[in-house]
């Protein structure tokens, strides 16, 4: 399997391919990418899953634990790598202890920094004698919790070994939670993770990040990102709706709709950035009011990159939430004939209204979950591609703008 | 509810379905007649493009709620949502109907348990009668939904012949069988079955009212029954069964953890297809997703086995077909009493010395 990019900058946003896959030959992925590739069910395995917290603690000096559903396991490198024989996928993390967040005591970080390197030295030794795992890609794990220093260390020591790339780990414990992170929470960590670690190499973040701090990830240069966050919005009833890419020209629903986001409405016109994106729209752009416009990059600007260190209260969370998604939960959707999104090819836009999946949710039908996953990962997975596109463009400033203006459409 | 345990409506129609049943009591209460009114009717708030069947909302309440009485003005319950007093009435039911827009409705009908004896069960019949008049009366849509009476008289061979005397005085287009399908006993079951369809005109659809374990569907098929409805193939799903022909395999069992073939060999299904007995293993009841799985199974199979029947009468080899579907699934050839009784009273003999039971 390799890995190939085509911009080397440090710390910055980059395009790459996977490809000569083993198992899947003529297969080429494109990264930045969704771990949820459509095409031919390429196969990763975490250990966790970033969708559901971890429950902290429950470590010792030589295993971590996992939960699977009959309870708790005790997992060395070992057993672990045991596992990962029998599983075979087709890229894998080595085993590691990322049980750390924002709280966590230089002890702790210390702890996992070490366990993780001894965790990652015995993987690698079976990985390297493993003839089943030939064709399997092996991934370090970068620790560190929030310290600079820590994070130094280990990505400085992991950098020399021959792995296809790495996970940048212990941000975080998993779990819908990992939404009131916000970029700026993490930015430094994550710089100092990357800054050492070779260029040319993949690089894997977990998470349930929304879409306007998954951009700024991309831009520091993290390559692939799981599907955590569209899962996590369509358990709560949330349809995705923000714009997920520069052109779409946002087309108002209806009358009715009101908008989403606890602010009061202002006088906003979206535009889209015209002369940098090589795809330009055949529409003329917008006239735009400068004096609101400013005022709106101004409200934007205090949620993608938050001056305030340290976490999120719960309210500025919700609000950012609102920009990306909407509730159909609320009643209000009772009598909405209209699809999620008028913009939207997936078949739930294409075949249902907002009535019709606001009643699945109300009479807690399956359906509604059916529906709303549909719609969610075909966006995100849209995401993705206008992600692909503006690096190639050089037009991710605009995408930024794009997905974090709140969106009229709701 | 407006939706089939989570499949899509592109799902039912590449399996096959051709008409869905809708639930009238709980579509009446969410999202209610007035937001499907507005919608379109049903078929266009869920997407589906074929046929829908309504039942009267009546069932629900006599089974669901505890405290409906039942008078000639119709069954008043205690609304489950806010405790407030509700009165169904034959007009209401039809109101209802008529707004969510079905191709087949049923009459309001007073049903009572199988098991009940005594005048309660001719009082249910009569009035049975009555309030059809009064649903015929009341049905705004005569051109475009058609409304089926339910035979009711309990056990009673006199009471569900006078039944069926007085429902085919009324012009409609087709007829229910009501009131089976209990607790009684088998043996009680397939002699109404065969009394009221050797009653009933034979050139109008006969359907008889919650029936669904293949072998039931089967037979009544030979009494001469044409259109069903069961909640088992799904109800079933849920709880991790899958039906096959030969019985049904309860796949939470552990001899399954390690068999990698699919449900059923013969059947070309979605979950059959791509998934195994062993992965099915570890998610039923644990993952929705595997509810959704089995249902399409089930589905699949439900209506495989329809079709087979069709097509055996169709090319006159139905007798055969029924020895052969008894034989695979009774396979040491003993066959509960009524099922050759209920068979023999159309003459279709199961016989472990028959040859044409032989596979």
């Amino acid at each position: 399997m390799k890995f190939i990019l085509s911009s080397v900058a440090s710390c910055s946003n980059r395009i790459g391919y996977i490809k000569d896959i083993e198992r899947l030959p003529g297969l080429m992925l494109e990264t930045p990418m969704l771990l949820l590739y459509a095409k031919e069910y390429f196969t990763f395995c975490s250990i966790h899953d970033p969708a559901v917290a971890t429950p902290y603690g429950f470590n010792d000096k030589n295993t971590i634990s996992i939960w699977p559903r009959n309870g708790r396991k005790q997992l060395d490198p070992d057993k672990y790598m045991d596992m990962i024989e029998a599983f075979q996928p087709d890229m894998y993390q080595a085993l590691c202890d990322g049980d750390t967040d924002l709280k966590s005591s230089k002890k702790r970080i210390h702890k996992s920094i070490d366990k993780s390197l001894m965790f990652f030295e015995k993987c690698l030794e079976r990985h390297e004698k493993s003839e089943v795992l030939k064709k399997s890609a092996i991934l370090g794990v970068v620790e560190g919790g929030y310290s600079i220093e820590g994070r130094e260390k280990s990505a400085k020591y992991l950098a020399d070994f021959p792995v296809f790339g790495y996970v940048i780990d212990g941000l975080h414990k998993n779990g819908p939670d990992v939404e009131n992170l916000t970029f700026e929470d993490v930015r430094e960590i994550l710089e100092e993770s990357l800054k050492h670690l070779p260029n040319e190499k993949f690089r894997i973040l977990h998470g349930c990040w929304n879409p306007g701090t998954v951009l700024s990830m991309v831009e520091l240069g993290i390559d692939a990102f799981d599907s955590s966050y569209p899962y996590t919005v369509t358990e709560r009833g949330g349809a995705l709706i923000f714009q997920n890419c520069i052109n779409n020209l946002n087309i108002p629903s209806s009358a009715t709709d009101a908008l989403n986001a606890a602010e009061p409405v202002t006088d906003i016109e979206l535009k889209p950035e015209t002369s940098i994106s090589a795809q330009s729209s055949s529409e003329p752009p917008e006239k735009k009011k400068i004096s609101t416009q400013e005022a709106s990059h101004a409200e934007e600007d205090k949620y993608v990159v938050s001056k305030t260190q340290g976490h999120t209260t719960e309210s500025q969370s919700s609000r950012l939430n609102k920009i990306y998604e909407l509730s159909l939960l609320d009643e209000k959707y009772a009598e909405d004939f209209t699809p999620l999104s008028r913009s939207c090819s997936c078949l739930t836009c294409q075949k249902h209204t907002r009535a019709y999946i606001h009643h699945l949710l109300q009479t807690h039908e399956l359906l509604g979950p059916v529906l709303l996953t549909i719609h969610n990962l075909h966006h995100y997975m849209e995401f993705f591609k206008s992600i692909r596109e503006a690096i190639k463009s050089n037009s991710l400033e605009s995408l930024k703008r794009c997905v974090n203006e709140r969106n009229d459409v709701s | 509810m407006g939706t089939l345990k989570g499949l899509l409506p592109d799902q039912l129609e590449a399996l096959g379905c051709q008409i869905m049943l809708g639930n009238t009591y709980h579509l009446g209460t969410r999202p209610g007649p007035s937001v499907i009114m507005k919608a379109g009717g049903l078929h266009k708030f869920m997407n589906w493009n074929r046929a829908l069947l309504t039942d009267s909302g009546g069932f629900q309440m006599v089974s669901l709620l505890k405290l409906a009485e039942i008078t000639e003005e119709g069954v008043k319950f205690q609304s489950p949502y806010n405790g407030s007093e509700v009165m169904l009435t034959p007009e209401r039911s039809i109101e209802i109907q008529n707004s969510i827009g079905a191709d087949i409705i049923m009459q309001l009908d007073d049903v009572v348990r199988t098991t009940t004896t005594g005048p309660r069960v001719e009082e249910a019949m009569l009035r049975t009668t009555r309030w059809l008049d009064r649903c015929l009366g009341a049905h705004q849509n005569a051109a475009t939904q058609s409304i089926f009476p339910i035979v009711q008289g309990g056990l009673s061979k006199a009471l569900r012949t006078e039944s069926v005397k007085q429902l085919i005085q009324r012009d409609v287009p087709g007829f229910a069988i009501g009131g089976l399908s209990g607790g009684e006993s088998k043996n009680d079951f397939w002699k109404m079955v065969h009394l009221t369809t050797d009653l009933l005109p034979e050139d109008k659809p006969r359907y008889l009212m919650g029936v669904g374990f293949a072998v039931d569907l089967v037979v009544c098929c030979a009494l001469g029954v044409d259109m069903f409805d069961c909640v088992f193939p799904t109800r079933t799903a849920r709880f991790g069964c899958a039906l096959t022909c030969s019985g049904q395999l309860n796949l939470k069992q552990k001899k399954y953890a390690k068999d990698f073939q699919p449900i059923d060999e013969g059947c070309d299904c979605s979950t059959c297809e791509r998934y195994t007995r062993a992965y099915l293993h570890t998610i039923v009841t644990v993952e929705p997703v595997a509810c959704h799985l089995l249902s399409v199974h089930n589905i699949a199979y439900q209506l495989r086995l329809m079709l087979s029947i069709r097509e055996s009468i169709e090319q006159q080899r139905f007798p055969e077909f029924v020895c052969k579907f008894m034989a695979n699934i009774y396979t040491n050839k003993e066959y509960p009493q009524w099922i050759v009784d209920a068979l023999a009273a159309v003459n279709i003999h199961l016989d472990p010395a028959d040859p044409t039971a032989e596979n």
